[in-house]
C-alpha cells in the first residue's frame, strides 16, 4: 500500500485534470451557485491486441481496444477511422486501416476496433487521440465524447485484471450482502471507507487507472457531484499493487437510499478489468441507531461477593476438587479474589513491599488487570469504547439498565462462577440505547434470572483436571495445591518486579508471566463478547435489520451470536469474538477479534436497524 | 433487555485446538445439572416451555410435565427446541425456575427406542457411577468404572462416536480414577494411540487417559510416534503431555528427535516444541 494521499492529483492522471477543470468552472460567478462536479468521459487507454502478446506488428484482423473513463455507447453503424482518430508515431501519421465493420462494445466503458488493411502504428510508441469531430462514441448522456490528451498505444499481454472485491469498511463478501447470507449493507452518508482488492495473472496493476463511480449524485460541501463522476480524486486514497482503501471525507456526502458503486482498474499493458458493482444503502443515523454517539465507558467490577469458592485436593494436587461447600453465599472475600487464589495468582500470605508498599497479591492483580485493559484496547481499537477497573460512580439504584444518554457508564462483574455453566452472561441491548448493569444476580436487587458477568471459575473447572489441556500447560506450575502460587516463593518479589519492568527472568518468571498474559487475554475476549452483547451485538437477521445473529448461512451461529468458523475471515486457530463459544486457546490466538462488520458497527461506519 | 451468554468450548473448534478440548462436556454437565432427563418440549407457554418427561436420569420431579424457563427476551445460546422429539436435557434449578445448562453440544436428540437411546442410557449410567466414585474412600470398584468407560468407547465408536469420545474424555478428566485402569485396558489405549489410522480424537483422548493414569511407557511412545511421523495433528497435545508428566527433559528430547526425523515428521515435532516455549 502506498501512504494515504490523493496521489492521483500529482500523477497527472487525465481524469484528475478533467475533474479540476469542471469543478472550478461554475465557481467564479459571485452569487451564482457552484456548478455540479462531473468528470467528462474521456479516452484513458488504447491497447493493441495482436495474435499473441509477442505480436507487436499490427495487421488486418488484429484488435485495438479503446477504454474510457465512464460509460460509453456507439453510434449505430458508425465506423472509427482517420476522421475520428489521430495516430502519430513521432511526427508521422498512422491509422487503423480501412474499416469493414463498425466497432463493438466490449464493456460499458470500452470498445473494440478490428484493424483493417493499411493499418499503421507502433505499439508502445505511437500515440492516439480522439479528434474533436469524432462522430462514433457517445457518453452516457448521449453526447459525443470529446477530444482529450493523446494516450500511448500499449501492447496487450492478453490478460485482463480483475477487481476481486469491492466493498465498504473492508467488510468481506461473506458479511457485506454479497454472500449467501444476503442482505444489504447500510452505512451513514459519510465517513466510511471504500475498499478494493484486485489482481492480474501476468502484469502489474497500473494503480493510476482506478476508476470509481457512483450511480447517484453526491454532495461535496455545497456542490453536487454528478452520478458517473470518477470519485477517486475526491477520496483520501491509498492505492497499492493488490488493494486499495479510499476514505470518504466528511465533506463528501452520499444521499440516503439504495445506490451502487462501480469500479474498474487496468494493468500496465492497458487491459482493463470488468466493472465490479457493489450495491448498498445509505441512512442518516439517528441517536437511536448510533451505538456510540457519546462513546461508551465500561466499569469492570471485581468486588462482587456472592459465593464462597475454594479448591481442595486429596492426592497431592493430581486432582483438584471444588467441594460442595462452595456455596452461593458471600464470605467477605470478592469472588474474583477467590478465583485468583484457586488459579495460584493470589496467596494468603503475600510478600510485602514488592512495588512500593504494594504486596505480591496487589502487584499480581495489577499486572493481570493491565493485561486485560491492554487486550481490550486492542480489541476495541479505533472505537469509542473504553474500560476501567476504577468505579466512575454508582449505578442507579434498583435499575438493571438506564437510558444511554442519562448516565455515564455501564458495568459488568468479573469473578466467580456462573450458575448455568457459562463463561459469561450479559444483557442484550440492540443499538446500545441503554447503559447496562451486568453485575446483577438472582439474589440481588433488582434481581436477574441468573448471574451476570464474566466467570473465570468456569474456565478453571473445564481444564483443571484434563491432562494435556491448554489450561494445565498454563497454570499447573502455579495452581493452588498443584504448583507453587505466586507470592509463595521468596524469589517471586524479584520476579514480579522484573515483570513490572518487562524484564526477562528465569523459568518460573516466564510461567507466571505466561499465566497472566493468557488469563488476561481470555478474560478480555470474554469481556469484549459480553459487553458486545450489551452494546448491540449480534442482532438476529440479515442486513440491514440485523447483523447475521442466528444466520443459517454461518453454521454454529445462534441467537445473538455469529460463528465464522466456516469462512476464511479469520485464520486457522483464531475466531470471531461473538462466536457462541470460545476456547482458552482460541481466545489466545493473536488474530482472534471482532470481524470487520462488527468493527464498523463500533466505529459507526455501518448501521443496522430502521 | 435480553441476555446472552458465551460458552466455553465448541463443536466447531479450529483444527489447531486439540480435538478433545472441543468435545461436549457431558461429564461436567452431568455433575453441574440438578436435573437430567429425556423429555419432549411442547411449544411455548408464555416465557416457559412445557416438556413431557420420558425418563429422569438425575434428580427428581413431580409428574410427567415440567416447565422450563426460557424468556423470549433472553438470548441464551442453549435453547430448547420447540415441539421437538425427545431430547437429553441438562437443567439447573435457579430461583426463577429450571434453566437449560449453558454447555454446548450436550442437549442432543434421543429418538425413542433407538440405538442412540440405548447407548445414551448406558452412558448416563456410567456418568452416574463415575460421579459417585468421587465419594469412594478406597480404590475398590474404580477399576471396573475405568474398564467400563473404555469398553463403552470401544463398543460405540461406530454407532455413537460422540458418546464414545465423551466416555474417554470423562476418564481423561479424572486423574484420581485413571491410575486404576486395568493393565489390559491400558494396553488397548496404547494400541489405539499407536494406530495412525485410528480417529485422531480417540488417539488424542487415549494419550490423555494414559497420561492421567501415569503410564510410564507414555513418554517414549509419544516421542516414537512423533519421530516416525505418525502423530499428525497431535503435536501440541503430545508436547503438553510430555512437559507435564515426563521425567525426561521434554525440550531436549524433542529437539533430539527433530534432528533424527524425516521431513514429514518435523512439522508436528515443531508444533510439539512450540507449546514448550
Amino acid at each position: 500500500m502506498t501512504s494515504p494521499s490523493r496521489r492521483l492529483w500529482s500523477q497527472g492522471f487525465p481524469l484528475a485534470a478533467a475533474f479540476l477543470f469542471s469543478a472550478c468552472s461554475g465557481g467564479g460567478g459571485g452569487d451564482a451557485p457552484p456548478g455540479p462536479i462531473t468528470s467528462p468521459v474521456v479516452l484513458t487507454q488504447a491497447v493493441f491486441q495482436g495474435q499473441t502478446p509477442a505480436d507487436m506488428v499490427p495487421d488486418a484482423g488484429d484488435k485495438l481496444i479503446l477504454i474510457f473513463s465512464g460509460d460509453v455507447s456507439l453510434v449505430a453503424a458508425a465506423r472509427i477511422d482517420s476522421a475520428d482518430l489521430s495516430i502519430l508515431t513521432g511526427t508521422n501519421a498512422g491509422g487503423v486501416g480501412s474499416q469493414g465493420n463498425p466497432p463493438t462494445a466490449t464493456t460499458s466503458r470500452s470498445i473494440e476496433i478490428t484493424l483493417g488493411a493499411g493499418t499503421s502504428f507502433t505499439p508502445g510508441t505511437s500515440t492516439l487521440a480522439l479528434l474533436a469531430d469524432q462522430d462514433a462514441v457517445l457518453d452516457s448522456r448521449g453526447n459525443l465524447v470529446q477530444t482529450s490528451t493523446a494516450v500511448t498505444i500499449k501492447n496487450s499481454d492478453g490478460n485482463n485484471p480483475n477487481v476481486d472485491l469491492l466493498t465498504l469498511n473492508a467488510i468481506p463478501s461473506d458479511l457485506n450482502g454479497d454472500g449467501s447470507a444476503g442482505g444489504t449493507l447500510q452505512v451513514p452518508p459519510t465517513g466510511f471507507s471504500i475498499d478494493l482488492t484486485y489482481s492480474d495473472p501476468s502484469s502489474p496493476i497500473d494503480t493510476g487507472t482506478l476508476i470509481l463511480t457512483s450511480t447517484v449524485a453526491l454532495q461535496l460541501d455545497a456542490t453536487s457531484v454528478l452520478a458517473g463522476t470518477n470519485l477517486t480524486p475526491l477520496l483520501t486514497a491509498s492505492i497499492g499493487a493488490g488493494n486499495a482503501s479510499l476514505q470518504v471525507p466528511g465533506n463528501l456526502v452520499f444521499p440516503d437510499g439504495s445506490q451502487a458503486l462501480l469500479a474498474s482498474i487496468a494493468d500496465i499493458t492497458g487491459n482493463t478489468s470488468a466493472i465490479r458493482t457493489f450495491t448498498f444503502t445509505v441512512k442518516t443515523p439517528t441517536d437511536a441507531l448510533r451505538p456510540l454517539e457519546n462513546g461508551q465507558l465500561w466499569f469492570i467490577d471485581t468486588s462482587r461477593d456472592i459465593e464462597s469458592l475454594r479448591s481442595t485436593t486429596s492426592d497431592g494436587g493430581t486432582t483438584i476438587n471444588f467441594p460442595i461447600d462452595n456455596l452461593p453465599f458471600p464470605n467477605g472475600i470478592p469472588d474474583f479474589h477467590e478465583s485468583l487464589i484457586i488459579l495460584g495468582l493470589r496467596t494468603q500470605a503475600p510478600i510485602p513491599n514488592v512495588s512500593g508498599s504494594k504486596d505480591s497479591n496487589q502487584v499480581t492483580r495489577e499486572l493481570l488487570q493491565g493485561h486485560i485493559l491492554t487486550q481490550l484496547g486492542i480489541l476495541f481499537q479505533g472505537t469509542g469504547v473504553s474500560f476501567t477497573f476504577n468505579a466512575p460512580g454508582s449505578f442507579p439504584s434498583g435499575a438493571s439498565s438506564t437510558g444511554y444518554s442519562s448516565f455515564g457508564f455501564s458495568q459488568i462483574s468479573l469473578g466467580g462462577s456462573s450458575d448455568v455453566a457459562a463463561l459469561g452472561i450479559a444483557q442484550f441491548d440492540p443499538n446500545n440505547t441503554r447503559q447496562e448493569d451486568d453485575t446483577l444476580h438472582p439474589d440481588g436487587s433488582p434481581t436477574a434470572a441468573f448471574r451476570l458477568g464474566v466467570f473465570p471459575h468456569t474456565l478453571t473447572a473445564n481444564g483443571v483436571n484434563l491432562s494435556g489441556s491448554y489450561f494445565r500447560s498454563t497454570f499447573d506450575a502455579i495452581l493452588d495445591h498443584r504448583g507453587l502460587p505466586v507470592g509463595e516463593d521468596p524469589g517471586d518479589k524479584a520476579r514480579l518486579q522484573s515483570l513490572l519492568a518487562s524484564g526477562s527472568g528465569d523459568t518460573r518468571q516466564n510461567q507466571i508471566g505466561l499465566a497472566l498474559v493468557r488469563l488476561g487475554r481470555i478474560l478480555a475476549v470474554t469481556l469484549a463478547h459480553e459487553c458486545g452483547h450489551s452494546m448491540g451485538l449480534v442482532q438476529d437477521g440479515a442486513l440491514p435489520l440485523g447483523i447475521f445473529g442466528a444466520s443459517s448461512s454461518f453454521p454454529g451461529s445462534s441467537s445473538g451470536h455469529l460463528n465464522l468458523a466456516t469462512t476464511s475471515i479469520f485464520p486457522l486457530g483464531a475466531q470471531e469474538v461473538m462466536s457462541p463459544s470460545i476456547s482458552f486457546q482460541g481466545a489466545n490466538h493473536i488474530a482472534t477479534g471482532f470481524n470487520p462488520l462488527f468493527r464498523a458497527y463500533f466505529k459507526e461506519t455501518m448501521l443496522y436497524g430502521q | 433487555m435480553a441476555s446472552s451468554a458465551i460458552l466455553l468450548l465448541s463443536l466447531l473448534l479450529p483444527q489447531t485446538v486439540p480435538a478433545a478440548e472441543g468435545l461436549p462436556a457431558f461429564d461436567l454437565g452431568f455433575a453441574e445439572a440438578d436435573l437430567v432427563l429425556i423429555a419432549s418440549p411442547k411449544g411455548f407457554a408464555g416465557d416457559r416451555i412445557p416438556v413431557t418427561v420420558h425418563s429422569i436420569l438425575k434428580g427428581s420431579v413431580d409428574g410427567q410435565r415440567l416447565f422450563i424457563l426460557q424468556p423470549r427476551s433472553y438470548g441464551l445460546h442453549v435453547r430448547l427446541p420447540h415441539k421437538a422429539s425427545p431430547h437429553l436435557l441438562f437443567l439447573k434449578e435457579t430461583p426463577a425456575g429450571y434453566l437449560p445448562l449453558q454447555r454446548l453440544g450436550i442437549q442432543i436428540p434421543v429418538p425413542k427406542g433407538s440405538r442412540r437411546e440405548r447407548a445414551l442410557l448406558a452412558f448416563v449410567q456410567l456418568l452416574n457411577r463415575t460421579a459417585a466414585s468421587k465419594h469412594l474412600t478406597s480404590t475398590r470398584g474404580m477399576d471396573s468404572i475405568c474398564r467400563d468407560l473404555i469398553r463403552f468407547t470401544r463398543s460405540h465408536t461406530q454407532a455413537a462416536p460422540l458418546l464414545a469420545q465423551a466416555a474417554l474424555l470423562t476418564l481423561a478428566r479424572r486423574p484420581d480414577l485413571a491410575p486404576q485402569i486395568p493393565a489390559n485396558e491400558l494396553q488397548d489405549l496404547r494400541r489405539v494411540l499407536s494406530d495412525s489410522r485410528s480417529d485422531p480424537t480417540l488417539r488424542d483422548l487415549s494419550a490423555r487417559c494414559l497420561s492421567a493414569a501415569k503410564d510410564p511407557k507414555l513418554p517414549n511412545q509419544l516421542l516414537t510416534l512423533l519421530r516416525k511421523g505418525e502423530a499428525k495433528g497431535l503435536g501440541p497435545v503430545f508436547g503438553r503431555l510430555l512437559a507435564a508428566g515426563s521425567r525426561i527433559d521434554s525440550k531436549q528430547a524433542l529437539t533430539q528427535i527433530h534432528k533424527q526425523a524425516g521431513p514429514e515428521a518435523r512439522p508436528e515435532i515443531q508444533r510439539a516444541l512450540k507449546v514448550l516455549r
